[in-house]
């Protein structure tokens, strides 16, 4: 193999020791990278039944074969753990520096187990792993931390992945953060890294990485490179996702007040329109990425001059309209609260909502807030709540576990509201105005992702009716997942997808260019289905049961109040023979579970003991 | 003739500088009229959001009218008492 090593290097942090385990060229044809073979080295790793903060939850970080080579946008990696919001698979994905660092090094995985008995961080060096004292590190924020690591090595080309105070204090939507920014976010592996007393993963790599055809690499990525700086990518490079504040508004899915209606009569003043006049800084872009979708904001005057950080549409609906909030500084600050702190602002976002609305509906009161009035649209409080679950104080400590939890303590009906599946909370789409989207929220292995489940493009792109529930969307949502699997494994920023003439022959021959594994369209595309099977063969395994796969209240119970989607609601009955057409295109019995014949189609009956079949 | 509003997101409002613009239309118009009468109106649409020579809409950009319905042929006909979005949706990373 080329590009790939075929190292997966362990860490030990309990005994304080490290050894690499080889992998072959049929394993990684297998789970092809990234988010795929995270999942899989998860699988392997962890035992049945693990404490997710406990030393037994193995946290994997995994490469692509094309970070660090010339394909363009594909300096990614991704992480898995059992997850402590959720209590089934946590699968992540991050970009840019740290991605290319750790192949440097010689590895295409880190498997990190145990737990450290005072903190640390490690430092991977290329061929040496030590093990070095953190305790002068907590507190710090994540991008304090990279830097003071960096500092103390005496190298800037060493990278970080970190924790900030929010992973030291165990929330359960931590996340993990390298090069300034880019997040391992949602499901709270910062948690799982915090529970190993593990402040931070410093890598130096300085290994070459050679690819299998270097020249049909270079034909292939200046194509490409070309494709992802024309028209298809610009609302990225020139707006970024933030555009989509203005047309989720209108089509009546832009969560507001807790997904209380999907129209927010601010919409204007929280645009990515706005923000790019007033607020843009500069865009920025991964390491080896040519779209710099990424838009830096600073506010310069007012309550929050000072704040800086970049921002996302699902970051900014999350503490903005679905908070109430139309004061874009604020949500720049709040954003910046939550990076700084190191903490999902997606999970963040909706669980504040969800507090709001406790105090809205009076289930929870000026007291049980320390004397805060979370109303609607107080962005003073929104920024003191992130700021008190990152540390646990009052009230945030409720938080901290997520809306799931949190609804499960205080009752009184708030479960109606707490906006999750599985335990994580939703993304910036109601799923009541796309509703092939709300089938792929309902059965996600972690949970309501857009980024794991791009049913939503069916609905908004009417190639189906978005408003309406229907058993054809089964194989729609499936075959939506494994697209989105391609590139969570072989690893593209979804960006580039729309600039792809057929995205699995494309991605397919990028990975044999690099890595010199001979794979057809047709075997990535079984390789991605055997991904996905990986992905809720762990969740079985920890116990999952149908009853996971489905929608908060709100979505089928509730319609739509108003707007682009006024009326819509998920129906129960349109739920549940979605959901079931969904197994039958996985080949999966009524109860969702997978078996024993599906699994040794898929290569992988070695899991068929573990989970019961 | 008749007026259709169309409203504007994203690049093309920020290449327009409009939120939204009136098109006339004739009877026999079609989407692709529209397409057309856009460009012409705002010239630098051309090759950002809609193909010179054909004035269909480039990728990720179409139409949908008034959220409910996304056009899946230019050639279609225009319903004038609604309003037509020009729009596009993509998200992920």
């Amino acid at each position: 193999m080329q590009s790939f090593t075929g190292k997966i290097l362990h860490i030990d942090l309990t005994h304080r020791k490290s050894w690499v385990q080889t992998v072959d060229d049929a394993y990684l044809k297998r789970w092809i990278g990234g988010v795929g073979l995270a999942a899989r080295l998860a699988y392997e790793n962890t035992a049945k039944g693990a404490d997710p903060l406990g030393p037994d939850n193995a946290l994997c970080f995994a490469a692509s074969s094309f970070a660090g080579t010339l394909v363009p946008v594909g300096s990614k990696h991704g992480v898995a753990a059992k997850s402590p919001l959720t209590n089934r698979l946590g699968d992540c994905l991050a970009s840019s520096y740290f991605s290319q660092s750790f192949r440097r090094a010689g590895y295409d995985g880190i498997v990190i187990t145990g737990a450290a008995d005072k903190w640390i961080y490690v430092f991977v060096d290329d061929d040496t792993v030590t093990f070095r004292d953190a305790s002068h590190l907590l507190g710090k924020h994540t991008f304090e931390t990279e830097e003071a690591i960096r500092e103390e090595l005496g190298d800037e080309a060493v990278r970080v992945s970190t924790i900030g105070l929010a992973g030291e204090k165990l929330v359960r939507f931590a996340n993990i953060t390298n090069d300034r920014g880019r997040q391992a976010g949602r499901t709270g592996l910062g948690a799982v890294m915090g529970a190993k007393k593990l402040k931070a993963l410093a890598v130096r790599g300085s290994k070459p990485i050679d690819v299998a055809d270097p020249q049909g690499l270079l034909e292939k990525a200046k194509a490409l490179t070309k494709l992802s700086v024309g028209p298809k990518t610009e609302k990225y490079r020139v707006m970024g996702t933030p555009s989509n504040v203005l047309n989720m508004n209108r089509l009546g899915v832009l969560p507001t007040r807790n997904y209380q209606s999907g129209t927010f009569e601010h919409a204007d003043k929280v645009s990515g329109e706005v923000m790019l006049e007033q607020y843009v800084e500069k865009a920025v872009s991964c390491a080896g990425c040519s779209i710099a979708c990424e838009h830096i904001t600073r506010v310069r005057e007012g309550d929050y001059a000072g704040a800086r950080t970049s921002v996302d549409y699902e970051s900014l609906f999350a503490l903005g309209p679905n908070c109430g909030v139309d004061n874009l500084a604020a949500i720049i600050k709040a954003i910046e609260t939550c990076d700084n702190y190191g903490m999902d602002t997606m999970s963040s976002g909706v669980t504040i909502s969800w507090a709001m609305e406790c105090y809205q509906r009076g289930i929870l009161t000026k007291e049980d807030f320390g004397g805060l009035e979370p109303d609607w649209g107080n962005h003073a409080v929104v920024i003191k709540l992130a700021e008190m679950i990152a540390k646990r104080e009052g009230i945030g400590d409720l938080l901290a576990e997520g809306t799931k939890r949190a609804a499960e303590k205080v009752g009184q009906g708030s479960a109606h509201f707490a906006m999750n599946v599985k335990g994580l909370e939703a993304a910036g789409y109601d799923a009541r105005g796309f509703q092939t989207f709300a089938l792929g929220c309902a059965v996600g292995t972690r949970g309501p992702c857009h980024n794991r489940s791009l049913a939503y493009e069916p609905d908004a792109k009417g190639e189906v009716d978005r408003l309406k529930t229907e058993p054809a969307r089964g194989q729609i949502a499936k075959d939506c997942e494994e697209l989105a699997a391609l590139f969570d494994c072989a690893m593209l920023c979804k960006f580039i997808r729309g600039c792809l003439k057929d995205a699995w022959s494309e991605v397919s021959e990028l990975f044999t260019m690099t890595t010199g594994i001979p794979i057809t369209a047709a075997e990535m595309r079984q390789a991605m289905e055997r991904v996905w099977n990986m992905k809720k063969a762990f969740n079985i395994r920890e116990g999952w049961t149908r009853a996971e796969d489905w929608l908060p209240d709100r979505w089928t119970q509730d319609p739509m109040p108003e707007g682009g989607s006024k009326g819509a609601v998920v129906s129960p009955e349109g739920l549940k023979e979605m959901i079931d057409a969904y197994y039958l295109a996985r080949g999966w019995t009524p109860e969702g579970l997978i078996p024993k014949d599906k699994l040794a189609a898929l290569d992988m009956a070695d899991v068929a003991e573990d989970i019961g079949v | 003739m008749t007026k259709l509003k169309v409203e504007l997101f994203g690049m093309a409002r920020r290449l327009s500088q409009a939120k939204e613009v009136e098109i006339e239309i004739g009877d026999k118009d079609t989407y692709r009229h529209v397409s057309r009468a856009l460009a012409e109106r705002f010239p630098a649409f051309l090759g950002h959001i809609i193909t010179p020579t054909t004035f269909d809409l480039l990728e990720p950009y179409f139409f949908n009218v008034d959220a409910r319905r996304v056009v899946q042929d230019l050639d279609e006909m225009p319903e004038p008492d609604k309003p037509l979005l020009l729009f596009f949706v993509d998200a992920g990373g």
